[in-house]
């Protein structure tokens, strides 16, 4: 028979519960140990996402860095419900949007949603219009679909097309309307690709390597547009790529993905200037660099079907070898994977995360912490 | 210097599992064939060209699996003898043209010289426009029927097919990065050819070679089996379902036993086909 | 013993009469031995169409190219096969730039026989030693191009360039296509290999931040002509051309800004 719980403890087990029902209330997407597999040959299923966990808010913007071989791109299908279509389907764990759990869901359901709730932005804007039909026709297609426009003439629709190039800054949007993507150049491509991802107000823009594809000064542009645009509808951002000084220019929470697992995330200026796993470190020494300039992480990312036992990123990391006096500590290469745990106010999967401090191998940061 | 390769066991289990079902089934039917056409007339006591004891036109027994035809002569071995001699003339029928058409088409579709361009097109589309037929007729008339004309006259026509499938090929890779790499460091034409571009062409050629083996298996048989191309008393497919025409009613096991087999055949090659066999030489799919 | 190759006067049309494209208009560049020369410029700048100039791909409509100040291309005369063997290219694609159907140690055993005649067993050992220092070990020698990552086959170009014993190397937008870490091997690659055979490489990318830390001088590129040509230091600390101020302005991350920024505020 329970015991009697005293008043205070049932007052904090209510602030607790009720915290907790406000910050699920609060989540828009909560992804909770999503593991996303394909059908391999042979029959064993071969898994490129393992694991991860992760939550935005209504209008936050999370960066999700990763290289090629990180898994990043299954991921956002995952989002958008298109895994069948290539070949792969969730085995483990949920992936909520406002409170539901579609992982599983049917494409009936996931059409619902795809574009109406979540949008996506791809990094080639050719492949994804259609090469015969003018940048009206495309949109008003999209437009066609929102509830405001039931019924409406072309003119109407028209009209509505043209607000929506007006609202991504496209220069003489009178012309552009008229014209093929093929005519158009990359940067104004992506702003039609963006338009028509707003369409339909979304409440969850996934952004794949939007600008990888462009030149430096329209990547800045896209950039901008990007944050003016979440800022003035509310628009959370889930921006994956692989450049770190990009995410930490747009995103305010950074979740850092490495062979298909999380390996750190919290806010951006924790990640950044106080890294708490090796490969974060590793990542930033190589992309932004200190002023000594980058410092390549040695070996590569281990293929899919070929990931290492323990932490799938021991054979390349500096603090297990330091911390093993040369050979890495076999907490570190057998076991079960370390999941993602608090340390000093973000989450890491580093067994040592507390040891990153005051360790030699890794390069100074331009802000000084770190051990040369 | 001790250099490591995988193990071959390994690679060929790879290789075979990753082919669909029915490619492996091709593959099967095609080797058993194979083996058979050999193997039988070593192991048969019974000589393909002449009569043996057995009365000429009896139905399948024990001694003759597949009875006796009008001379005698076992149907069995002659069978296989003949599965040997067309599974010959077909590969034979189809090599020639896929190297020389090839070699040929690489040249045109990758050379930056204009008056190369424009000879090989006209020569390979002149090539194609002419009907195969008339040129293995016009040969026959010339030097008679026999297998021998009927390969120089596919030889003749078949090539500038390659030509064009393999000139088709290298126009793509023209201009592509690896070729401006080995011109940049200075290789020779013969070189840059026969490293660079036919072993980049050839996947794509073989597979169309292996559809073409299907029509040019059923072209030898069909004009042997119009008189035109091998003659009797040699065992023929298409010859013998000549012969066995005349004896349907009483012996269809003549004609039966070529005409099921060359099917076979036919069908085995295409199951082969119809598996992208460029992708499985260049494993193209990442 | 230093080296220098320069584009003197180098314009570039292609087509004709009112369909022409000017691509270069008058660049003058100079690369010497033992450095990294960064030339910036977005899509349509002229860049590429500069380096292979450079690299004796493309024959100037006006100019020359001149090696140790002898002219060894010009609009009339295409470079010699020897000499384009001393003007190395690494091209942007790693996906296009390795032949399908030879393995790495054989793409690099084969410059070997053809540029240095050595035999093919000689040819095959140094081939996987040389592409041991590119990080490139002897199991990866065996694949094909097809079974090794953007960033390796792009180590095995530069495996591939080098085995030609080049003056100069160069390379176009190599880091474009390939993940960060990926990039970051390369450059550390390009800058060890600069040093340890005083070549000149010619940089070209269209990404400022690329170079920073590895050219000694930049040429910054728009629209065919050269805006702007000096060390990389007095680039990124005093852009004299609006132009180069725009593209630094357009790098992203606030922590390389604020980099930039300070490294100015000392200068």
């Amino acid at each position: 028979m329970p015991s009697r719980s005293r008043p205070a403890d049932v007052a904090t087990t209510d602030a607790r519960r009720a915290h907790a029902a406000r910050t699920a209330a609060q989540d828009l997407l909560a992804v909770d140990d999503l593991t996303i597999a394909f059908e391999g040959g042979a029959g064993r299923p071969l898994t490129v996402v393992e694991g991860v966990s992760l939550r935005m808010s209504a209008g936050g913007s999370l960066g999700l860095v990763g290289e090629s071989g990180s898994g990043k791109t299954i991921f956002c299908r995952a989002l958008l419900g298109t895994l069948d279509r290539h070949g792969a389907r969730v085995v483990r764990g949920t992936l909520t949007y406002k409170g539901r759990d579609f992982g599983r869901a049917s494409e009936r359901v996931w059409r619902r949603i795809r574009g109406s709730e979540i949008a996506y932005v791809p990094q080639s804007s050719l492949a994804s219009l259609n090469p015969v039909l003018t940048v009206a026709q495309q949109l008003t297609s999209v437009i066609r679909l929102t509830e405001e426009a039931r019924g409406h003439g072309r003119t109407d629709l028209r009209r509505r097309a043209l607000a929506l190039l007006e609202s991504v800054e496209i220069p003489r949007a009178e012309q552009v309307l008229d014209q093929r993507p093929i005519h158009l150049s990359g940067g104004m491509r992506q702003r039609v690709v963006i338009a028509a991802a707003i369409a339909r107000s979304p409440s969850l823009l996934v952004a794949d390597e939007p600008t990888t594809a462009l030149d430096v000064r329209v990547q800045r542009r896209i950039l901008d547009l990007l944050g003016s645009l979440r800022q003035r509808l509310g628009l959370a951002l889930l921006l994956v790529s692989h450049d770190l000084a990009v995410i930490e220019e747009m995103c305010e929470s950074v979740a850092v993905m490495y062979a298909g697992s999380i390996v750190e995330m919290g806010r951006r200026e924790q990640i950044m200037s106080d890294p708490k796993h090796p490969y974060t470190d590793g990542l930033l020494s190589a992309t932004i660099g200190s002023d000594g300039g980058r410092e390549p992480i040695p070996g590569e990312v281990p293929n899919v079907g070929a990931w290492p036992d323990g932490c799938k990123f021991w054979p390349r990391c500096p603090l297990t070898r330091w911390l093993g006096g040369g050979s890495p500590r076999p907490e570190c290469h057998s076991g079960e994977r370390p999941s993602l745990r608090v340390v000093v106010g973000r989450s890491s999967a580093c067994l040592f995360a507390e040891a990153m401090d005051g360790r030699p191998t890794i390069v100074a940061h331009g802000d000084g912490s770190g051990t040369p | 210097m001790n250099l490591p390769g995988g193990p071959l066991s390994g690679r060929l289990a790879a290789w075979w599992n990753g082919m669909p079902p029915r490619v492996r089934t091709g593959l099967v039917i095609v080797g058993c064939l194979v083996a058979l056409s050999l193997v039988i007339p070593l192991l048969s006591p019974y000589d393909p060209q002449r009569g043996t004891g057995t009365d000429p036109l009896s139905p399948p027994s024990v001694p003759h699996l597949l009875g006796t035809d009008h001379l005698g002569r076992d149907v069995f071995v002659r069978t296989f003898v003949a599965a040997r001699l067309d599974l010959l003339l077909a590969a034979v029928g189809v090599s020639l043209p896929l190297v020389v058409g090839t070699l040929v088409g690489s040249t045109i579709g990758s050379t930056r010289s204009r008056l190369v361009q424009y000879l090989g097109e006209v020569a390979i589309e002149g090539i194609n426009a002419f009907p195969t037929l008339i040129v293995v007729i016009a040969l026959i008339a010339a030097f008679g029927p026999g297998a021998n004309s009927i390969l120089v006259a596919l030889f003749l026509t078949a090539w500038a097919r390659y030509a064009k499938v393999a000139r088709g090929r290298a126009l793509t890779i023209r201009d592509i990065g690896y070729l401006h790499v080995a011109r940049g460091l200075g290789y020779r034409w013969p070189r840059i050819l026969a490293v660079h571009v036919a072993p980049n062409v050839f996947p794509t050629t073989i597979s169309y070679a292996v559809s073409d083996f299907v029509i040019v298996i059923l072209a030898i048989a069909g004009l042997s089996f119009l008189g035109a191309g091998v003659q009797p008393p040699t065992p023929e497919w298409g010859a013998m379902m000549s012969e066995g025409r005349l004896y349907l009613a009483q012996a269809w096991w003549l004609a039966l036993a070529p005409g099921i087999l060359l099917s076979i055949t036919a069908v085995a090659v295409s199951l082969i086909a119809s598996g992208r066999t460029e992708d499985a030489f260049t494993q193209s799919a990442r | 013993m230093t080296d220098e190759i320069r584009g003197c006067g180098i314009d570039v049309v292609f087509g004709h009469g009112g369909t022409a494209v000017h691509a270069v208009k008058g660049a003058d560049v100079v690369v010497g031995s033992d450095e990294i020369v960064g030339l910036v410029g977005e899509s349509g700048s002229g860049k590429t169409t500069l380096g292979r100039v450079l690299a004796g791909f493309q024959r100037p409509t006006v100019g020359e190219v001149r090696l140790n100040d002898k002219e060894v291309a010009s609009a009339r005369r295409d470079m010699s096969r020897r000499t384009h063997r001393e003007i190395q290219m690494i091209l942007q694609d790693p996906y296009t730039s390795l032949n399908p159907s030879q393995r790495a140690w054989e793409c690099v055993a084969e410059v070997l026989h053809v540029c240095h005649g050595l035999s093919a067993v000689e040819a095959r050992r140094e081939a996987v030693q040389q592409l041991g220092q590119v990080g490139i070990n002897p199991v990866q020698a065996q694949h094909f191009p097809r079974q090794l990552s953007g960033g390796q086959r792009q180590r095995v170009s530069v495996a591939r360039a080098l085995a030609a014993r080049p003056r100069f190397l160069v390379a176009d937008e190599p880091t474009s296509s390939i993940d960060q870490s990926a990039q970051a091997q390369v450059l550390r690659l390009l800058d060890v290999i600069r040093r340890e055979r005083s070549l000149g490489i010619l940089f070209i990318t269209h990404d400022l931040r690329v170079v920073r830390h590895i050219a000694q001088r930049v040429y910054v590129m728009f629209k065919g002509e050269i805006v702007e040509a000096d060390s990389t230091s007095h680039i990124f600390g005093h852009p004299s051309h609006p132009y180069t101020a725009s593209l630094i302005e357009a790098i992203p991350g606030r922590r390389v800004r604020a980099e930039i920024i300070d490294t100015r505020a000392q200068a």
